[in-house]
């Protein structure tokens, strides 16, 4: 990753920069993996200013972000081990964190990781029954029972043939 | 936090707390408490990542109906775009009992395909959207259960395949077609289907007279009415009337209708429409509407 900064990409490489989750956790990063994300990227041109406060972003969802972006960073490690790492990464996480590490990565612009975090969440979701989604994700149902039998009985064909998981 | 060798590597390499000051575990106050708070660029990017099924009914010429339906599915390898989709299709011939893999595969993956394709001659056709600029219109043949491209007109620059999420395709005297605003606002129609030299632009609408302001957003071309005028839907709200002649538009509004998401012609015949469609509950209701003139031609 080669910064705007083509004077001396082997002094940027070094530099770091310190990010500030909002409760106050501080997080020394090298500058080549903040500008992984866009939002930061941005920040660090406009100011000198070494120190980046992000108001929104609690401090153990900061240090998954952190992470994954040094890891993308890092020239030695192959392509192959960065995806095994991105899979890794996310399997076995909560959904609640996978929600806070998505918006995150939503506020940090750090799209690579954004649909990492998607596709995951959706392989949650997928072939889950409806009641199950709703329950877990504490979604209300806002359609009357009528309603809702009548878009069953008209999507029919959506339901006939996989087998519907409820664990 | 991450397990993984090489995520313990990176971490003690680089990512170090420095120093702790606040209190521990306060969660921002802007956290969304269920899936559907959290905002819809995120919602449709997790969405759109579950299985897509979608589903066209058409009756060809050998009297068959057929369904066709397209998936897609996310083949395991991110790249610095996102994830490959991988895009199939089967089709399903009513009466039968099952679906039946077809050869072809979709020829691209951004089919405008919920609401604004358009039947014609066989076949269903979709404009590709931006970012796809190598394929202008896409259609499925039902007969020969093949996909197929059609070209943009010849003189097509750059910037009219950047603008195609302003376009829309229609079928306007039988002949496919499709509304252009990158300049002025021209309809564009295909006399010979498959022939790209067959572009013609049909129709130049004048849109600069209302109130010293064009008129924008899209248009999608529905019929040319027995007086010449043009029916069209305007930002997918209200339906217009345009004269060719004297460049006025025309309102259509329907009380009570507040959005023209999906709007489909009626095929006048001797059946009536709810013993064609043979469903339940089925309300019918005739509007008349007034043609509402003075807003555009004073």
């Amino acid at each position: 990753m080669v910064t705007t900064d083509e004077k001396g990409p082997l002094t940027a490489k070094k530099k770091s920069v310190i990010i500030r989750s909002c409760d106050g956790d501080e997080f020394l990063v090298s500058e080549s993996a903040a500008v992984l994300s866009t939002s930061l990227k941005k920040i660090l041109e406009e100011k000198e200013d070494r120190l980046i406060h992000l108001s929104d972003i609690d401090n153990k969802t900061l240090a998954m972000v952190i992470a994954y972006l040094s890891t993308h960073a890092d020239d030695g490690l192959s392509d192959d081990l960065k995806r095994s790492f991105d899979q890794e990464f996310v399997s076995g996480k909560e959904f609640d964190v996978l929600k806070y590490l998505v918006l995150a990565t939503d506020t940090l612009q750090v799209t690579c990781l954004c649909y990492t975090v998607a596709k995951k969440m959706a392989d949650i979701m997928k072939n889950k029954l409806v009641e199950w989604v709703r329950r877990e994700f504490d979604i209300q149902n806002d359609y009357t029972p009528e309603a809702e039998a009548e878009i069953r009985r008209l999507d029919a064909w959506a339901w006939d043939d996989r087998q519907l998981e409820d664990d | 936090m991450v397990t993984g060798g090489a995520v313990g590597r990176v971490e003690v390499l680089e990512c170090r707390i420095l120093e702790k000051q606040n209190v521990r575990s306060r969660t921002p106050a802007t956290m969304p408490e269920s899936l559907t708070d959290l905002p819809p660029n995120i919602l449709s990017e997790i969405l759109s990542r579950l299985p897509i099924k979608s589903l066209f009914v058409c009756s060809p010429k050998e009297n068959l109906y057929k369904v066709l339906r397209i998936f897609a599915t996310v083949s395991d390898k991110p790249s610095q775009d996102g994830f490959k989709m991988e895009y199939w299709a089967q089709v399903h011939v009513v009466g039968s009992s099952s679906w039946r893999d077809i050869e072809d595969r979709p020829l691209s993956e951004y089919l405008s395909w919920d609401k604004w394709s358009v039947f014609l001659n066989g076949t269903v056709c979709w404009l590709c959207k931006y970012p796809e600029t190598s394929k202008f219109v896409v259609f499925f043949d039902f007969h020969e259960e093949k996909f197929g491209e059609i070209p943009p007109p010849l003189d097509f620059g750059l910037q009219q395949q950047m603008n195609k999420h302003g376009m829309s395709v229609g079928v306007l005297g039988g002949y496919l077609c499709f509304s252009d605003d990158t300049r002025d606002f021209d309809i564009w129609v295909m006399k010979k289907f498959g022939s790209q030299d067959s572009w013609t632009k049909e129709f130049v609408v004048d849109t600069s007279i209302h109130m010293d302001k064009p008129l924008e957003g899209p248009f999608r071309p529905l019929q040319i009415l027995g007086d010449g005028k043009i029916l069209m839907i305007w930002a997918d709200r209200v339906l217009v009337t345009y004269d060719p002649k004297t460049k006025g538009f025309g309102y259509l509004e329907f009380d009570g209708v507040e959005s023209l998401g999906k709007v489909v012609l009626y095929t006048p015949s001797f059946v009536p429409l709810k013993d064609a469609l043979m469903v339940d509950n089925l309300t019918v209701q005739n509007m008349t509407s007034r043609e509402n003139q003075d807003l555009i031609e004073d």
